[in-house]
Parts: C-alpha cells; structure tokens; sequence
C-alpha cells in the first residue's frame, strides 16, 4: 500500500508567499521610430490554506494591491521568475511600515487620541490605499470625532472595499455600522447593512442591527419585519425582545390616531 | 489675532517658532491638493474640464465634485474614489509638523486636546452670540456665502473670529459692497473689509498673480448670498458688487449685524444691514421676527 507523504505533525507545509516578477513586452512609436520597449513588473504571489495561489500587482509602494489573479503552480512557475529580494528589501519592509501605522492608531483611537489616530491610519492608507482596518479605523475615529461628512467619505471606500465584509473584519464592520447609526447616519447605515445582507443572509445581529435602524427613521413595520426575521434564526435573541416591545408600542400608537391625521408608521 | 488656529497658537504658547509654522503651512499646502488638481493629476479629468467646473462655481454654490457629476465629466463612483483619496492625502497643520519633526508625537496629541477644549469653548459662545443677533438667519447665510467664495476661489479658509464689530477699520486696506434688491421689501446691504495679507490670498507663490481678484470672489460671494435668499423665496435681483474704501464699506451695511473673521493669512470684517421699506431690520421667514 503506497505511503502518502504528509508533513510532520505540528509542522504546516511551505506555501508559497513572495515576489515574482514578469517582463512585458510593448511596442512604441509608429514606422521608423518604432521600437521594442521591455518592462519588469512585479507581483506579489500567495496561497491560501487550499492551496490555491493569488497573484496581485505592487503599486508604487511595493504593497500589493488591486483585484487579484489566480493562477495554477504550473502557470507561476512558467510565467514568472522568484525575486526574493525585491521581496525581503521592499514588500515586508513596506507591508510592517503599514501594520505598525495602523497598530499604532489603532492604539491611539483606544486612548481617545482621535488626531494622533487620525494621523497615523492617513500614514497606513497612503501607502496602502486598499487597507480594509486601516479605512475602518479612519472611519471609527471620524465619527467618534461626529464629523459625519468625513465619515460619509470613507463610508463610501468601505463599501465598495472588496474584503471589507470578509469573516476576518467582522467586529470592525459591526462597530462601524453600530457607530452610524448612533452618529444618525441612518441612510448610511442602512445602505451599510443591505450591503452586508446582499453577502450574510442569516446573522441574527445584522437583521437585528437593521431592525434597530429602521425603528430609529421611525419605519417601524419594516423594522418589525426585520427583527421577526432575526428572531426566527435566534428566539432567544436577548436585544430583541426590549426592541419588539418598542415596535408594537409605536405600531399600536399609530394604529390608534385617526386616519388622515398622519403620523402613521411609514 | 485672537487665538484661533492652531499654528497661532502653538507659537503663543512658544512651542514652536514662526519660521516653523511658514514651513509646516508651506507643506500643508503642497499636501492638500484640490479636487480638481487631483482628478487631473490621476487624468480622470482634463484641464479643460476642471476650468469648466470652476467657472460654474462662479455662479452656482454647489461643491466641485457634484457640478462634475452632473456635467457627465465624473461618475459617483469615481468621485467617491477621488474625496477618499483627497482625504488620506490631506494633512492638518498639527500633521505637518509632526512630519518635519517640528513637535513630538506625545506634545501634539495633549497641545491638540488643550486646543481643541479652547475652541469648544469657543464654538459655543459664537453661536450664543449669533443666535442674539437681530438679524441671523440673514447674517448666517451672508457668512455662509462668503466663506465657500473665499475657499474656493481666494483659497482662504475663514473661521469667525468673533460676533460683533471689529475694534478698527484701521487694519482693513481693501472694501467691497454687495447689495442686493428684494422685490417688495426692502434692500440688503452687506460691507466686506479685509486687510493687505487675506487680499494676497489665493496666490501660489509671491510672484505670481492671484487666481481670482478679491472683486471677483466679492462678486461670487454675492451670487451665493443672492441665491441662498432666494431658498427663503425672497426672489432678489442679481446682486450689484463694488469696490470702495473700507469706511464706505462699513457705512453701506452700519447699524446691522457684524462679524469679525479670521484666516490663517488676515482678517475681515463682514457687516450687514437689511432695511425693509419702513427701515426696520428686516428677518428671514422662520428667523422668529415675521417676512420682511
């Protein structure tokens, strides 16, 4: 019986992260002053825990960024060449410039110091404009700071950030959506929380968090509709039955006054 | 000048000097691009279409990113893309300093809380002192006229100094009048006095001439100020703009409300009267004192 080969145990296997390069061939010019132009440009390759492999162009700043490009081992190996020290000189140097500015503001922000923050993810950002904690944490302090029109702009970025909403990022997207609606950014919030829906369907917290939102722009059927759906997926949901009291009693309100006199749950 | 912006301030309290705060301002505003410069420096927009825009402004309060919307020059979405980048680019002066070194990371976080609780204070009294004024509304959206032309044709960021009339006209080298007609009640009159320094805002550099002559931003001023009364269906006539001397600016609009503003670069008085026809100080619907 053939023995598989497997690593040893508490040992993972190697996976392939670094730097490879590609020279692209273009022409400029037109008749006689045509030439031949060739261009390295490098890319930051990695795989992930299933073994599949990301590759996505550096900007300026050596950090990966931009959408990115799957392709097979074969493919990497065929296409591209290894260039370590691009790697160890430029990228981690860049990618540990970033992390310690966003650790530093996230610091900051946990401190009250919301300017000194404020600084310190603008450093993380202009150098990874695509850094999903770094954009949540410019957020957080602009709205903590109540400047809704700033926090508008990055809630614009954020929701258009592809990995916003990943798993990895969810007590920040939670405490971003929580902290629009507590600033009255209602239309925003709830924009932000249909745009998680259109991606996690069945969190309790989301559909009670719109439920919430709705109750507060005074919708208070669709809030209802929203906080039975949550109910359903958790009964014992222990936020929810404070707030269904609130709906029922501002339904009933409404049910009361008399017809044409508005005032009737929207 | 009254303690009233940051870079001021830190000089008052000694913890930077005055070369210090030119090279911090210096760097600010190479950092700071406009919206404009931005689009056209990522060639989303052409020059072409940038000068398009600022020449719409000339007539319509509305911001530069919306005008390019609607013009079909920008899509939302790349304007949404533009604000985020022209956020995490744009430096505060308190920024600036940390970056050339000029203060520790430790003394700009409690100078700025210490600054920031004095402005606080601030904030309020000048809205305490706007909310006794007779005529506020009208004297908020003047104010408010004034401080979008100034930013965004002089490049001249205003605060309100103070409420009330500035200690001298001595200070001010330059006047300007903007009168506006209501049909049927009356006449508003608003004075504008700036001194030397706030009329050389909106240059680049020393040499070079300002974008837009202080008439000019004047007269943007007035279209503003026209347009945010006619939200009150005051319905005025185009306003009429002059230059004059600073005591003729102020005779123009005496006996009305006042505020004293500041920018980094100099001051300028704002005064305002707007007479009805029986010559009392005439009052915005909803501004608690009938039409006028």
């Amino acid at each position: 019986m053939p023995v598989q080969s497997s690593p040893p145990e508490n040992q993972t296997p190697e996976r392939i992260k670094g730097v490879f390069s590609m020279v692209k061939e273009s022409f400029v010019g037109t008749g006689a002053t045509r030439k031949k132009m060739s261009q390295t440009v490098h890319y930051f390759a990695e795989e992930d825990d299933r073994g599949e492999i990301t590759v996505r162009a550096l900007n300026p700043h050596f950090i990966p960024s931009g959408p990115g490009k799957r392709v097979t081992l074969e493919e990497l190996l065929a296409n591209f060449l290894p260039d370590p020290m691009i790697y160890l000189h430029k990228v981690l140097p860049a990618m540990r410039q970033v992390e310690e500015s966003v650790e530093r503001a996230d610091r900051h922000r946990n401190q009250g110091e919301l300017f000194t923050a404020e600084f310190d993810y603008k450093e993380a950002l202009s150098l990874d404009e695509e850094h999903v904690r770094a954009t949540f944490g410019l957020g957080l302090t602009y709205l903590d700071r109540g400047e809704n029109d700033n926090a508008a702009i990055v809630f614009h970025r954020v929701i258009e950030l592809e990995h916003a909403f990943d798993a990895a990022h969810k007590h920040l997207f939670n405490e971003f959506g929580i902290r629009l609606r507590k600033n009255k950014m209602y239309p925003h919030a709830l924009r932000y929380y249909f745009r998680i829906f259109t991606k996690i369907k069945d969190d309790d917290h989301l559909l009670y968090n719109i439920s919430r939102t709705l109750f507060e722009m005074c919708r208070h059927r669709p809030a209802r509709h929203f906080l039975d759906k949550a109910m359903a997926i958790d009964p014992e949901l222990k936020e929810a039955a404070a707030l269904g009291k609130a709906i029922e009693a501002e339904l009933a309100k409404s049910e009361k006054k008399p017809k044409g006199k508005g005032g009737g749950a929207r | 000048m009254s303690v009233n912006f940051l870079g001021r301030f830190l000089v008052q309290e000694g913890v930077i000097t005055e070369t210090q705060l030119v090279e911090a301002a210096l760097l600010q505003e190479r950092c700071n691009r406009r919206l404009g410069e931005l689009a056209v420096f990522k060639e989303i927009l052409t020059e072409e279409q940038v000068a398009q825009v600022f020449d719409a402004q000339r007539t319509l309060d509305a911001p530069f990113g919306e005008i390019a919307v609607r013009r079909g020059f920008l899509t939302r979405k790349d304007l949404h893309a533009l604000l985020f980048s022209q956020k995490i680019g744009c430096r505060h002066l308190g920024e600036c300093l940390l970056m050339l070194g000029h203060l520790s990371r430790d003394d700009f976080a409690l100078l700025l809380e210490r600054y920031q609780g004095r402005q606080r204070v601030r904030a309020v009294n000048v809205a305490y002192l706007l909310a006794g004024s007779g005529e506020n509304a009208v004297l908020c959206l003047a104010w408010d006229a004034v401080e979008k032309a100034f930013a965004r044709f002089a490049k001249a960021h205003l605060k309100i100094e103070s409420v009330g009339a500035p200690p001298g006209i001595g200070e001010f080298e330059a006047g300007f009048c903007i009168e506006a007609e209501l049909a049927g009640c009356g006449t508003v009159h608003l004075g504008l006095a700036a001194n030397c320094a706030l009329a050389d805002s909106g240059q680049d550099s020393p040499d070079q001439e300002p974008a837009m002559d202080h008439e000019d931003v004047c007269r943007v001023a007035g279209e503003y100020f026209v347009a945010g009364l006619a939200k009150y269906g005051l319905a005025p006539a185009p306003a009429k703009v002059w230059r004059t001397e600073p005591a003729q600016a102020v005779l123009c609009a005496r006996d009305g409300g006042a505020l004293l503003l500041a920018s980094p670069r100099g001051r300028m008085g704002l005064w305002l009267n707007c007479l009805d026809e029986a010559g009392f100080p005439c009052r915005l619907p909803g501004d608690g004192g009938g039409v006028c």
